[in-house]
C-alpha cells in the first residue's frame, strides 16, 4: 500500500509533466498567425455575403475552408467580428455540417449560404479559390484576386470558375 | 441501508413541514439546500447564456486546442493546490463556507466581465475560470455536508436532498434563463447569472454562521479510506464521474462538429440533470435491502450497457437516453459512496479527508474532459467508446466484488498484518515515524526473535528525537523489509494473502 502510496505521488509528477506538455502543445499548433491574415479574407467573404432582411435579422452564413487546416481561432473569431452587426458568420470544419441533409435540395442549415474558401497565395497576385453555395446544383465558384495596400485589401477581380468542392447532388 | 431517511431530531407535524423537510431540511442543513439551490440557478442561466457565445460560431477543431489548454490550466491548480490549502481551509473557522462565498464573488465578477466578452477571444479563460471555480464550489460544499448533518447517519439524506432540490431549483432556473435569453440576449443573460451568483455569496455567508469548525484529521480515517469497499467505491465514482466528463465534451464537439443545433446540447444537459434527479428518486429503492456495491454494480452495469446500445443503433433518440442513464447512474452512485462513507468510514466525514476525496473525483472528469478533447471522432464512435470504458470498468468492478465477496474480515487478519497494514496507511499519509514504529512493532508480533531488524540501535533511538526527520524512502525500506519478512515467515509468496475486508 505504501508503495502505492509512492505510486501514487510518482503518477500525480508525470501527470503535471504530462499537462504541462499538453498546455505547451496546446498554446501552438493552429493558433499561429496565417501569412495572410483575417483582413484579407474578410474581405473575400464581404463581397459575398447575402443583403440582410428588412426585418433586420442577420443571415446566417456558413465558412468552410477549402482542403486546408481550418482557420486559426484568433482569424475565426476576426473574421466574425468584423460582420458581426450585419450576419452570423459560423465556422464548420466539415461543408456537410453546414448542409441540411434531410431537404431534398440540400440547403445550407437556417436558411443560410454557405462560403468554401481556399488559401490566399502569399505571392502576388494574391488569388483564392471562393465556392457559394446555396443548394444542390447551385454552386457559384470564383477564382478572386485582391490586393493590399497600407495594410487595406481590397478585391480586384472576381472571375467565375467550375465548382471543385462544394460539388453538390443535383 | 437507508439513503433518503430523515434526522433522528426531525418529526414533521404538517405537510408544509413534511415538504419543507423534503425539500430544504433540518436546521443548519437548510442553509446549504438554499446556497446550493441558488448555486444550480445560477449555473443554468451561465449555460444558457452560452448559446450566444462565440464557441458556437468557431469551427469546433479551431477551439479545441484552447480549450485543452484552459482544462489544464484547470487541472494542474486541482493537483498542485487540493493538498496545500485543504488544511488550511480546515483550520480557519468556517474555512469551507468561507471558501463557498469566495466562489460564488469570483464568479459574480467573473460573469460580468464575461458578459463584455461573449464574443471575444477572452471567451475562453473566462468560461474555464468559471468552471474551475464552480468545481472548488462543489468540493467545499460536499465537504461541508458532513459537519453540517446533526446525526452521523443523514449524511446520504442531506446529500441526496441536496441534489433533489438543487436540480428542481435548477430546472425552474434553466426555464427562466430560456425565456430571458430567447427575450433579450447571451449577455442580459449572464448579467442576471452574475446577480444570482451574488445572492449566492449572501447565502452561503449565511451557512458562515452555522458552518462548525473543524476537528483535525483523525488518522483513522486514513486506515478507513484504504478499505477495500471503501477505496472501490471511491473508484467506482470516479469512474461514473469520468464518464460524465468524457460524456458532455466529446458530444459537446462532436455535435458541434457534425453540425447540430445548440438546442441539441441544451436537450442533452436536460437529460442529464432529469436523470441526476430520477437517481435521487430512485436511490433510496434501489438500496433498500441491497448494499452499496449493488448499487455501484447497477449504476455501472446500466450505464455501460444502454451506452452500448446507444452506440451501435445512434441517433439522438438514442443519445439522450443514454446521457439520462448516464446521469441517473452518476446519482445514484453518489448516494452509494454517501452511504459507504457513512457505514464504514465514520472518521473520513471530516473536512480535509472529504475534500480530498471529492478533488479525486473532480480530478476523474477534468482528465477525462482533456481526453474527449483531444480526441475527434465522431458521435456514434465517442459512445462507442464510452460503452467500452463503461464495459470494462464494469466488469473490473465485478471481478473485484466477487473477490470483496468472498473476503476474510479483518480481524481475522493475523496481528502482525493489521499493523502493518496501519503502518502503511500512515507512511501514505507522511506519518513516517510512526509508519517505522508500527512496522517494527508487526516485525516483532510477526516473527518474534527470528526478525531480522531493519533499523541499527541508533536508527531506532533516533525515532525518538522529534528533531530527526525520516524521508519516505527510508520508511518505505522498512515497510518493505518487514513484508519481506513476514510474508517469509508465512510461507506467502504473493504481497497480498488474499483479498482482506475490513467488515466486521
Amino acid at each position: 500500500m505504501f508503495v502505492d502510496g509512492r505510486e501514487t505521488r510518482r503518477w500525480r509528477r508525470y501527470l503535471i509533466v504530462a499537462a504541462a506538455a499538453l498546455a505547451a502543445s496546446a498554446c501552438g499548433g493552429t493558433d499561429e498567425a496565417t501569412p495572410i491574415g483575417a483582413d484579407g479574407y474578410s474581405t473575400v467573404i464581404d463581397g459575398f455575403l447575402p443583403p440582410v432582411p428588412d426585418d433586420g435579422s442577420r443571415p446566417v452564413v456558413y465558412v468552410a475552408r477549402l482542403g486546408d487546416e481550418p482557420f486559426p481561432l484568433e482569424d475565426q473569431i476576426a473574421m466574425i467580428e468584423s460582420v458581426e452587426e450585419s450576419h452570423d458568420l459560423r465556422f464548420v470544419d466539415d461543408v456537410d455540417a453546414a448542409v441540411d441533409d434531410e431537404d431534398s435540395d440540400a440547403p445550407p442549415r437556417d436558411d443560410g449560404l454557405l462560403i468554401g474558401i481556399g488559401t490566399i497565395s502569399v505571392t502576388v497576385p494574391h488569388v483564392v479559390r471562393v465556392e457559394v453555395y446555396s443548394a444542390a446544383g447551385d454552386i457559384d465558384a470564383r477564382k478572386v484576386t485582391l490586393s493590399v495596400r497600407n495594410d487595406v485589401w481590397r478585391v480586384d477581380t472576381s472571375e467565375p470558375i467550375d465548382a471543385e468542392v462544394l460539388v453538390g447532388d443535383d | 441501508m437507508t439513503t433518503d431517511q430523515a434526522g433522528p431530531d426531525v418529526a414533521p407535524r404538517s405537510t408544509g413541514a413534511a415538504l419543507r423537510q423534503w425539500l430544504i431540511g433540518p436546521a443548519h442543513v437548510d442553509r446549504l439546500t438554499i446556497t446550493h439551490c441558488v448555486h444550480a440557478a445560477a449555473e443554468a442561466f451561465f449555460t444558457v447564456s452560452m448559446a450566444g457565445s462565440i464557441f458556437f460560431s468557431v469551427s469546433p477543431d479551431a477551439a479545441r486546442p484552447r480549450v485543452l489548454l484552459f482544462l489544464v490550466v484547470t487541472l494542474a491548480p486541482f493537483l498542485v493546490m487540493a493538498p496545500l490549502v485543504g488544511p488550511v481551509v480546515d483550520r480557519i473557522h468556517g474555512g469551507l463556507a468561507s471558501t463557498m462565498v469566495g466562489t460564488f464573488g469570483v464568479r459574480a465578477v467573473l460573469a460580468v466581465l464575461l458578459a463584455e466578452n461573449l464574443r471575444s477571444l477572452f471567451l475562453f479563460p473566462l468560461v474555464f475560470g468559471i468552471l474551475v471555480v464552480a468545481k472548488t464550489y462543489t468540493v467545499a460544499r460536499n465537504a461541508l455536508v458532513p459537519s453540517l448533518v446533526e446525526h452521523e447517519n443523514d449524511l446520504v439524506a442531506a446529500n441526496a436532498r441536496l441534489s433533489r432540490t438543487a436540480t428542481f431549483a435548477g430546472g425552474v432556473a434553466a426555464a427562466a434563463a430560456v425565456a430571458l435569453y430567447a427575450g433579450t440576449s447571451g449577455v442580459w443573460t449572464l448579467r442576471v447569472a452574475a446577480l444570482v451568483y451574488l445572492g449566492g455569496a449572501v447565502a452561503a455567508w449565511r451557512v458562515r454562521a452555522v458552518a462548525p469548525r473543524l476537528e483535525p484529521v483523525s488518522r483513522d480515517a486514513f486506515v478507513e479510506l484504504v478499505r477495500p469497499d471503501v477505496s472501490g467505491a471511491v473508484w467506482d465514482m470516479m469512474v461514473l464521474r469520468a464518464a460524465l466528463g468524457f460524456a458532455l465534451f466529446q458530444f459537446g464537439f462532436s455535435l458541434r462538429a457534425e453540425g447540430a443545433p445548440a438546442w441539441v446540447l441544451g436537450v442533452l444537459i436536460l437529460a442529464n440533470g432529469t436523470g441526476g434527479f430520477v437517481g435521487t428518486v430512485v436511490s433510496p429503492w434501489l438500496g433498500r435491502g441491497r448494499n452499496e456495491r449493488t448499487m455501484f454494480t447497477v449504476a455501472l452495469v446500466g450505464s455501460a450497457l444502454v451506452a452500448l446500445v446507444a452506440g451501435i443503433v445512434f441517433n439522438r433518440a438514442t443519445l439522450i437516453v443514454a446521457i439520462f442513464v448516464l446521469g441517473m447512474s452518476v446519482s445514484i452512485g453518489r448516494r452509494a459512496l454517501d452511504a459507504t462513507i457513512q457505514r464504514q468510514a465514520p472518521h473520513a466525514r471530516s473536512g480535509q479527508v472529504y475534500a480530498g476525496l471529492e478533488t479525486r473525483l473532480e480530478l476523474a472528469w477534468v482528465g477525462a474532459a482533456c481526453l474527449a478533447v483531444a480526441l475527434r471522432v465522431a458521435t456514434w464512435i465517442g459512445m462507442l467508446a464510452l460503452a467500452i470504458f463503461l464495459a470494462l470498468v464494469a466488469i473490473v468492478h465485478l471481478r473485484r466484488r466477487g473477490g470483496l465477496l468472498s473476503v476474510r474480515p479483518i480481524g481475522s487478519m493475523p496481528l502482525a498484518d493489521r499493523l502493518l497494514l496501519r503502518a502503511e496507511t500512515l507512511a501514505d499519509h507522511h506519518y513516517y515515524d510512526e509508519a517505522i514504529v508500527l512496522a517494527l512493532a508487526a516485525l516483532e508480533e510477526g516473527c518474534g526473535d527470528d526478525a531480522v531488524a531493519p533499523l541499527s540501535r541508533d536508527e531506532r533511538l533516533a525515532l525518538a528525537d522529534p528533531a530527526t526527520a525520516v524521508d519516505a524512502d527510508r520508511a518505505g525500506d522498512v515497510i518493505a523489509e518487514v513484508r519481506r519478512q513476514l510474508d517469509g515467515r508465512h510461507g506467502r509468496n504473493d504481497r497480498n494473502d488474499g483479498p482482506v475486508s475490513t467488515a466486521g
